[in-house]
């Protein structure tokens, strides 16, 4: 499943990031393949998608959301 | 020993890196720029327990030493240089206690490196006030670097870390992350050119060589971006193993309020209606209370020039002296309002958390312009000032989208148009004409901007097709947590960005005005001196006509501009501005105003003559100048110069024209390249002539 599929408010983890630079803009931001998240928020229009993670909040566009293979739970 | 100590301040954006600063410095701080490029440097500096002076460096804030932005690239390579006098003797790590992971990372490859460092926990007050627990001794021990805990919003623990900064401090010996041994070959002769025994500095040349402009030859390995991830992997593996037994429990309450703001600002609906909220509050302060500063300014620049003038000698040098460089200055000068106040709220939206916000809320809306989010924030900082607004750009990471950026934000309407705006709006629009509720000439205004901005975002638009820009780049940004505006901060940033305007903008203006002044008083000497000779006999004998006089010196005065150089090259260009609709005085403005549009409606005051006189009472200049310009007749035809269609297309040339050389110098600045700040230029000037003629063509 992808992180684009995601409403507001779900919760899951990271399981796989397709795209190194991606990866690498995650894991500067402290994101890695088995946190656990929340979609905190959603921007209208497929707009950015705002995850909370470890205490911080990071956001990234959808188009990167749908490079993010996660688990819902 | 040395007096001096040198410290640098390293750390995440958003970790309190920048209160350190101040708490530690005070307003013993300076701003400068790291050569070559414009990032800000910030040096201070405070005495140490032990006597000696810290020379203190707050390097821009930065996630990890892979730079990705030309911010961290500074922080990076001020580490990286083994030869920079730069270099520090001691590295402080600003960490924030409530997310210890990413600060780890970063300190982790500082220690790597073998500079003396000291983990500075940051926001310990966050931690005392909830149910967390932080083993710090434990930490201190598996890192090998002293740790200090502090609150640099509070003042807590300073001391201390002063005290730690006197005492040398160790290195630890083992590395945090080995460079597998399977490297040695390709890291033996970076070893070698860099002249160290560090693997680790080896390793990040071989992964990252743009890092070492020094040295030669280097390529960056194929696979260096599946390099960097892994050893970011192995370290967050790390660190992970480390803080699951020093941090007992993380702090949320801070982000519980964060989540709750968030909910409202964030919503689809009242998110977009508070920050329009917002932009008409700072679209207020920056035009109508920065109105009453300027005023004032303005007075002062006018008043101390008359005192200047009848204080000082009537020579050339006294004349230069008042009307060229004292009057050029308070034209600078008289700007800083706007920007200070411009600043006052960035700097607030951006300390307390909520740029990230409108960052997240308009990416999207702004994206099918080739924008990024980011772009939102210069292109409101452009309805101001062009200058400080470009220089905002730099946040931005993709280049493309930074470039679009860069060259949108010079047609938002910025301060500097207002008065050439008002002066030909009140033109051709009278005054007392009504639509509806609404004011004929405030909705020309209105007008205007929208002209502006649509402009913008069709120059973005074009830029994106041009480079086929598919507005699909990674895009990542941190929502920081909401904090309290710190108004020291505000204050310091108001008066820094307030001063690099005045001198960076500054020089260019008075050097130009300085030019200016020069060519429309002086002409080939013969002819000008007819001129004066030919009224010197009028003006004896209407000596007792105080009217007269002045009638006659304005006549000549005016014939003097005529003849001067500049009304030799305003006639030179006649021809090509014909089309619009202008004539040779217009073309002088149009010149003289090249470096800075706001001189248009100075020059235009002196090519009329409207001004000594009722100098010193702006409004009365103001009508005086409409009226004589009202009344402006064309000498052959005898039809009016200024009809509507050479109003409107006087307007519409000064709302696309770059017409501002500070711009142009600071999008060099920004790009490096010179191709792109003169082509811009060429573009804005040609969107201008072409717009300006069909506007000509369409109202005459």
């Amino acid at each position: 499943m992808r992180l684009s599929e995601l409403p507001k408010g779900a919760k899951g983890v990271i399981l796989a990031i397709e795209g190194k630079e991606l990866e690498l803009s995650l894991l500067r931001l402290g994101l890695l393949v088995g946190d656990r998240f929340e979609v905190s928020d959603i921007a209208p229009f497929h707009g950015p998608m705002a995850l909370k993670v470890n205490g911080t909040k990071v956001a990234l566009r959808f188009s990167d959301a749908g490079m993010v293979q996660i688990s819902r739970n | 020993m040395s007096t001096e100590l040198k410290i640098a301040l390293l750390g995440n954006p958003n970790s309190g890196k920048s209160s350190l600063f101040n708490a530690l410095t005070g307003m013993r701080q300076k701003v400068g720029n790291y050569p070559g490029v414009t990032v800000d440097r910030k040096v201070g500096s405070f005495p140490l327990p032990d006597g000696r002076r810290a020379i203190l460096s707050d390097l821009p804030g930065t996630y990890n030493l892979y730079p990705k932005s030309e911010d961290e690239f500074v922080a990076t390579r001020a580490l990286l240089d083994l030869q920079s006098p730069e270099r520090p003797d001691i590295v402080v790590v600003v960490a924030d206690v409530t997310n210890l992971r990413r600060g780890l990372l970063l300190c982790s490859q500082v220690m790597d490196l073998r500079i003396p460092a000291i983990l500075c926990l940051n926001m310990m007050d966050l931690l005392d006030t909830e149910s967390s627990r932080l083993d710090q001794t434990a930490l201190q021990a598996s890192l090998g670097i002293p740790v200090v805990g502090i609150s640099a919003r509070q003042g807590t623990g300073l001391d201390t870390l002063k005290a730690t900064m006197v005492g040398q401090a160790p290195l630890s010996s083992k590395p945090f992350f080995t460079v597998p041994g399977s490297f040695d070959a390709v890291l033996s002769p970076l070893l070698a050119s860099l002249g160290t025994d560090n693997r680790y500095l080896a390793w990040q040349a071989y992964v990252r060589p743009d890092l070492f402009p020094a040295l030669p030859g280097a390529n960056a390995a194929d696979s260096a971006e599946a390099l960097i991830a892994n050893e970011l992997t192995l370290r967050y593996d790390r660190i992970q193993d480390l803080l699951a037994r020093v941090l007992l429990a993380p702090p949320t309450r801070s982000e519980r309020i964060t989540d709750r703001i968030d909910r409202v600002l964030l919503h689809p609906v009242a998110g977009y209606l508070i920050f329009a909220c917002l932009l008409f509050l700072i679209f207020q302060a920056v035009f109508a209370w920065a109105a009453i500063p300027m005023e004032w300014i303005d007075d002062m620049f006018g008043a101390t020039g008359d005192a200047l003038r009848s204080a000082l000698p009537d020579h050339f040098l006294s004349r230069l002296l008042v009307e060229g460089v004292w009057d050029g200055l308070g034209g600078i000068v008289v700007f800083v309002p706007q920007i200070a106040f411009l600043f006052f709220f960035i700097s607030i939206l951006e300390d307390s958390g909520y740029m990230s916000r409108v960052v997240f809320l308009m990416d999207r809306l702004v994206r099918p312009f080739g924008f990024s989010g980011k772009s939102v924030i210069p292109l409101i900082g452009g309805m101001a000032c062009a200058v400080p607004s470009i220089m905002m750009a730099r946040t931005i990471p993709d280049k493309t989208e930074r470039l679009i950026t860069i060259l949108a934000t010079p047609f938002m309407s910025c301060s500097a148009r207002i008065p050439v705006y008002v002066l030909l709006i009140s033109i051709f629009v009278p005054d007392e004409g009504q639509l509806g509720i609404f004011n004929m000439q405030g909705l020309v205004m209105t007008g205007m901007y929208f002209l502006g901005f649509l402009m913008a975002l069709a120059t973005a638009y074009v830029i994106k097709r041009i480079r086929r820009y598919k507005s699909n780049a990674t895009f990542v940004t941190e929502l920081p947590i909401f904090r309290m505006p710190r108004w020291r901060n505000t204050g310091i940033t108001m008066y820094h960005k307030s001063r690099t305007f005045v001198v960076e903008a500054g020089k260019v203006i008075l050097v130009v005005s300085v030019l200016l002044w020069l060519l429309q008083n002086y002409g080939p000497p013969a002819r000008m001196a007819e001129i004066s000779d030919s009224y010197a006999a009028r003006l004896e004998a209407a000596a007792e006509d105080t009217a007269k006089v002045l009638e006659l010196e304005h006549a000549r005065d005016a014939e003097h501009l005529r003849a001067s150089y500049a009304g030799m090259i305003g006639r030179g260009i006649e021809p090509v501005i014909r089309p619009l609709g202008f004539d040779w005085k217009i073309g002088i403005a149009l010149l003289s105003s090249f470096a800075a549009r706001e001189v248009f409606v100075g020059t235009m005051a002196t090519i009329y003559s409207a001004g000594e006189d009722a100098a010193d009472d702006e409004v009365g200049r103001f009508k005086q100048l409409r009226i004589q310009m009202a009344a402006e007749r064309h000498p052959e035809t005898g039809e009016p110069v200024y009809t509507m269609a050479v109003a409107v297309a006087l307007l519409v040339f000064y709302a696309f024209a770059m017409q501002c050389l500070s711009t142009v110098a600071v999008v060099q600045r920004e790009t490096k390249s010179w191709k792109i700040a003169l082509g811009m230029l060429a573009y804005m000037t040609a969107v201008a002539y072409g717009a300006a003629f069909i506007a000509f063509q369409v109202f005459s």
